[in-house]
């Protein structure tokens, strides 16, 4: 298990996923949330 | 736009974080599966190609509508954390315009034009949803609460185009906020678990 942590960085530590798992989070809400239209991203 | 908000946050709270030489520290979000059931009916209506397309029109106010009441119910459950309180005005802006103007966000011919210069005839038409996104084409004159609908956009030396809500703008200023704010070494430690 050790050796799995070292050989993944980002998962090193309990805090790293946590704050992976809070920017994964953040992220969905903030495209869900926003709703900007952005040139190119509608198909037209 | 959003997403770039976000990032800044992230890097300045990570460089505030490290200036004071402890770590950078997030809290425990409360219903924080409940953003994921929210992000799917978006994920599918507006985002991945082979379902977007083919999302019945019908189901998009149903969709996005749906997915935002379920996202105001998770801010309401960390109204605690910093800047939440922004990132939950800002949804209940661009809900509250959504749910006057039909289900979808109310966007101007004008700014489409703006948009979208090139698009061949028929493309677009007013009363028509935009693509395959989130909004719907009308007039200002037509739209409720014409002042919180897509109605800003960049200036014109920034290449890349984009319309956004006064929503979008206070959803950036929240998403920006609570990042910078992980940087602090005790305003939320009573929040971390």
């Amino acid at each position: 298990m050790k050796k799995f942590a070292a050989d993944v960085p980002l998962l090193a530590s309990r805090r790293d996923a946590r704050v992976i798992f809070f920017l994964l989070t953040l992220a969905m809400y903030i495209i869900s949330a926003g709703a900007p239209d952005a040139s190119g991203g509608v198909g037209l | 736009m959003l997403l770039g908000a976000a990032l800044a946050g992230l890097a300045g709270g990570m460089l505030w974080a490290a200036l004071g030489r402890h770590p950078y520290q997030v809290p425990v979000l409360r219903w924080a599966w409940l953003v994921l059931v929210a992000f799917i009916p978006q994920f599918l209506a507006f985002v991945l190609p082979a379902t977007r397309a083919s999302f019945p029109t019908v189901w998009i106010p149903v969709a996005l509508v749906g997915s935002q009441a379920l996202l105001l119910i998770f801010v309401l459950m960390n109204l605690r954390q910093p800047g939440f309180w922004l990132l939950g005005l800002g949804l209940v802006l661009n809900l509250l315009v959504i749910l006057l103007n039909g289900g979808m966000m109310p966007i101007s011919p004008e700014t489409v034009q703006h948009l979208y210069p090139d698009a061949p005839f028929g493309a677009w038409q007013v009363g028509q949803r935009l693509g395959v996104g989130k909004d719907i084409v009308i007039s200002i004159a037509d739209t409720r609460l014409w002042f919180l609908s897509d109605r800003f956009i960049l200036p014109g030396w920034v290449p890349y185009k984009v319309a956004f809500s006064l929503g979008d703008v206070l959803i950036s200023i929240g998403a920006f906020w609570l990042l910078l704010s992980f940087g602090g070494s005790s305003s939320h430690k009573e929040n971390i678990a």
